[in-house]
């Protein structure tokens, strides 16, 4: 059997090593300042034990081609998974070019200058290794999960993708009809093309307001040119980073990278995105109906802007919000909604956070959309006006105390992690000062981000529903549409 | 003066640690009444049955900060009564106790920072709280309070009835999830994998609480369950207090019905309307059961069309010719005999025919005699494929200890699991093609189309 011992737990191993010593239980006998002596070091071994169990084995390092290498080393298993990040999500793609980033960084996976797609896919999975990428608003990104003993072809395959893709005009042609598909096919899900209109109008012209993917005619527009532009500008050493989580020899890691990366482009791209605050949707409540009769529920979106990932009110707004809707089962919203009247499978709220803003949301899906309107509208008003209580605040923190440890729980969790840390600028000792951090937040605290962060009275609805218009009855609300 | 510190902590520290060590192991032997055996050489799974039949599996890995703690009981929708479609399900949806309310277990847990949740399949429901390694006890205690003492207020059925209600509409408004319930009704006859496992609206409208009840004392049994804890756990110390909750709860002898589908008797064919983008396709054919060797050779012929971009279908209806948006086949097996099939959504309707034209013409190839129909690579990638996804499924507590308790319910025995790698490995390309030909006959087949409503004459 493997070695369990894992680098999260050295406090484990200075355990074996305490009861290897040579000493006898005769010999801490003595007289008061003996035992006092020991009341200390009983206080000094849990602190010990404390410290160092929360001190993950985690590193960031720069090479000298320019790279930024985040690891999280741990022999538990023999596997590794490596992602490299971009700046360039969605947030970037050009006026009228909507889907340009996704589509660059999708069509990267898909052929390089020595290696046709099919090759990739047939080396990869091959080893039973997997690759994969994905387009958010800030970054997008390339993943690899492999056998430990893979780790040179995953490196080289994932470097050749990053340094020499071919965006072949076969390719690119092949996969526009995948994407185009794809939105269409989003056009069957409610919640999907909810949330689309959702974000298009809270996010009014902002980069956020469009979806990573496109729209059909924007993504049918695209170009290998504008692809190969977007790739020069943005695909740099300097606007990216990688995070390797697994079971490796750091250093030798790390050379093999350096060796790889070298001939990668250096330059940062100068573009600035507007950061957008959290803000009252408009002075009356607003309400965007998409009537589709065939449906037998309604869905719906209620809220406005947010803050950002990086806001001084992170924590108040996170913990306050764990309280009002962060649950289907257990939340305000949640409870009132579901468990007490029955009106809906799920019904929650969120913050959600990006780089240069966010967005407040609260969702369900019913049969009964006047009567769930009333009681969200009705939670958030409440927690606005009145705030939360001590018991409350005392569940939620112990909730996210107790939960941190399923943020590196497994490989992909610690990818997770080590993304976000490097994206949103949380800190290397983020890990280790997060209970803190959850610790300070006060009933005030959460108080005030409830009555600066949610607007009751200046919200958008957006509703996708079997309800004609004239039978919803949503107090004071003014139709866009 | 650090070193002399460090001297006098080391003996303390030592007779702590030995005074820590004394103490558990006294506590674990002197109350631990059932003894584990560890049945499988380098795997650490400790396995004992208490004195009420309750399976106790204990999957160790101390590399991890958490702990799953996973019960399942040995009843899924395939046991709902007659008319009562769903009530597996519903069950599962119940949580409040003698001592609890309900959602107070919820609450609880979201106080430890847990995680928990619950799933019913046509076989098994389970439920799973997954903790930071320190507080994992209190799923045990939890999960012992509702096998002994559910209790379900009439006004809590009625509003959790509704709530199911939600969650099947979610479930018609979207057309592929209702391909699919259309495709077990028109591909069983008898069986009752025929109904859907949320249930038929108008048998949730039909069920009362005394048949929740009902279900409730005939199934949630020990004898019945499993209760699977699979992370950071030593797991003496995890036995002793599975049995401080479970070990005073009684248990009656739970019967299961069987089910046997009659064989089909010529091809089924059912194409449905609705408002969609694309069209999709289910082609189903009656295979076998989890306890046959041909299972074996349909996870391999499963592997080789569609585990990946590098597999068949892919390769040639996706990438090569277009036709699809995507395309994947399943092979899916339980105690009862099932099916195998693929699904595809073809980009146009007028592709619907060339679709499953392409599908057939893949069988056809590997099942040809020519000795390079499947080649040594492919085999070989399958086989890779296994022993790569066998180190993955280790990754997470929760995933591992759902793969041991999907195992003890299905088949019950663990060493299929275990063996799973070598029996794959054991699969020649003869036996794959003795399975296409035994099963993948016009005969035997089901094929349900969803078609844009635009296209209804």
């Amino acid at each position: 059997m493997k070695n369990k011992i894992s680098k999260t737990q050295t406090g484990t191993e200075c355990h074996a090593e305490f009861i290897s010593a040579s000493q006898t239980p005769n010999q801490v006998r003595g007289d008061i300042n003996v035992i006092f002596k020991y009341l200390i070091y009983v206080f000094y071994f849990w602190f010990l034990i404390f410290n160092i169990a929360s001190a993950l084995p985690i590193s960031r390092d720069s090479l000298s081609c320019g790279l930024k290498v985040l690891t999280y080393q741990t022999d538990r298993l023999p596997l590794i998974e490596m992602r490299w990040v971009t700046y360039a999500g969605s947030i970037y793609d050009p006026t009228g070019k909507d889907g340009l980033a996704n589509l660059t960084n999708n069509l990267m996976t898909r052929g390089t200058k020595t290696r046709s797609a099919l090759k990739i896919n047939k080396e990869i999975e091959f080893v039973g290794a997997s690759l994969s990428d994905a387009t958010g608003y800030d970054y997008s990104t390339i993943h690899a999960r492999f056998l430990k003993k893979d780790f040179d072809l995953a490196l080289d395959v994932l470097s050749d993708i990053l340094l020499n893709p071919e965006f072949s005009e076969s390719e690119l042609a092949r996969l526009k009809m995948q994407i185009i598909g794809d939105i269409r096919q989003s056009y069957d899900y409610p919640n999907d093309f909810g949330w689309k209109k959702y974000a298009e109008l809270i996010f009014n012209n902002h980069p956020y307001g469009h979806s990573p993917s496109g729209d059909t005619i924007s993504v049918s527009k695209i170009t290998r040119k504008d692809i190969v532009e977007f790739y020069t500008r943005y695909f740099t050493v300097d606007n990216g980073f990688l995070v390797v989580a697994g079971d490796f020899d750091k250093q030798e890691l790390l050379n093999k990278i350096e060796t790889k990366f070298s001939a990668m482009r250096k330059g940062k791209p100068d573009i600035q995105i507007p950061q957008i605050a959290s803000a009252p949707y408009s002075e009356k409540p607003k309400g965007y109906i998409i009537y589709q009769p065939d449906l037998n529920q309604s869905y719906i979106f209620i809220g406005h802007t947010g803050v950002a990932e990086t806001s001084a009110d992170y924590f108040p707004t996170r913990v306050m919000n764990f309280i009002l809707g962060g649950s289907a089962l257990t939340s305000r919203i949640g409870n009132g909604v579901r468990e007490t009247e029955g009106l809906a499978y799920d019904a929650r709220s969120g913050f959600y956070r990006w780089l240069y803003g966010g967005a407040f949301v609260a969702t369900t899906q019913t049969s009964d959309p006047n009567k769930a309107i009333n009681i969200i509208l009705n939670e958030i008003k409440k927690m606005s006006e009145t705030g939360a209580t001590q018991k409350e605040l005392k569940d939620a923190k112990t909730f996210y105390i107790g939960n941190f440890p399923f943020n590196y729980d497994a490989t992909r969790d610690k990818i997770d992690l080590l993304q976000n840390i490097e994206v949103y600028h949380k800190g290397l000792d983020y890990p280790d000062k997060f209970n803190s951090y959850i610790e300070n937040v006060t009933l005030n605290d959460i108080n005030q981000a409830a009555k600066k962060y949610l607007y009751p009275n200046n919200y958008l609805l957006v509703i996708v529903t079997n309800v004609p218009k004239d039978s919803l009855q949503i107090q004071g609300i003014e139709w866009l549409n | 003066m650090i070193l002399s510190m460090k001297n006098n902590k080391c003996k303390f520290i030592k007779y702590f640690c030995l005074t820590l060590i004394f103490f558990f192991s006294t506590f674990a032997t002197s109350f631990a009444a059932s003894e584990l055996k560890q049945p499988f050489a380098d795997f650490p799974l400790y396995e004992t049955y208490l004195n009420n039949g309750l399976r106790v599996l204990i999957y160790v890995d101390s590399s991890t900060p958490t702990v799953s703690t996973q019960l399942w009981y040995n009843v899924g929708a395939i046991y709902d009564p007659p008319y009562k479609s769903g009530v597996s399900h519903l069950l599962e949806h119940m949580d409040g106790t003698k001592n609890y309310k309900p959602r107070e277990i919820s609450a609880a847990v979201d106080a430890l920072g847990g995680e928990d949740n619950a799933f019913t399949s046509n076989l098994y429901v389970c439920y799973y709280v997954d903790l930071s390694k320190d507080f994992y006890e209190n799923a045990l205690k939890f999960g012992a309070e509702r096998m002994s003492s559910l209790d379900i207020p009439e006004n809590k059925f009625q509003s959790e009835r509704a709530v199911v209600m939600e969650e099947r509409r979610l479930g018609e408004n979207e057309p592929y999830d209702v391909l699919w319930e259309q495709f077990d009704l028109l591909a069983y006859k008898l069986h009752p994998y025929r109904n859907p496992i949320i249930g038929w609206m108008e048998d949730l409208q039909r069920i009362e609480l005394k048949d929740l009840i009902n279900h409730y004392h005939t199934y949630y049994q020990p004898s019945n369950t499993v209760c699977v804890i699979a992370g950071a756990v030593e797991p003496n110390d995890a036995l002793v207090k599975v049995e401080k909750y479970f070990s005073k709860i009684k248990s009656k002898p739970v019967a299961h019905p069987v089910f046997v589908e009659p064989e089909q008797q010529g091809e089924q064919k059912m194409t449905i309307y609705k408002k969609v983008s694309t069209p999709a396709i289910v082609i189903g054919y009656h295979t076998t059961d989890v306890y046959s060797l041909d299972f074996y050779a349909l996870e391999v012929l499963e592997a080789l069309l569609s585990s990946g971009k590098d597999s068949r279908l892919y390769k040639k209806i996706v990438y090569e010719k277009q036709y699809a948006l995507e395309v994947s086949a399943g092979n899916y097996l339980e105690r009862d005999a099932g099916t195998f099939y693929f699904y595809a959504m073809p980009t146009k309707t007028t592709l619907v025919d060339s679709v499953q034209k392409l599908i057939n013409d893949e069988l056809a190839k590997i099942q040809s005699t020519d000795k390079d129909s499947i080649t040594n690579e492919e085999m070989q990638r399958v086989k890779n494929q296994v022993i790569a996804y066998e180190i993955y499924s280790k990754d997470r507590s929760r995933g591992m200890g759902m793969r041991i308790g999907r195992q003890s319910i299905t088949t019950g025995d663990l060493r299929d699991m275990i063996e799973y790698p070598q029996r794959i490995d054991q699969v020649t390309k003869d036996d794959v093609r003795r399975v296409i030909n035994t099963y993948f006959v016009p005969k035997n087949r089901t094929v349900a189309t969803l078609l844009p409503e635009e296209n209804k004459k």
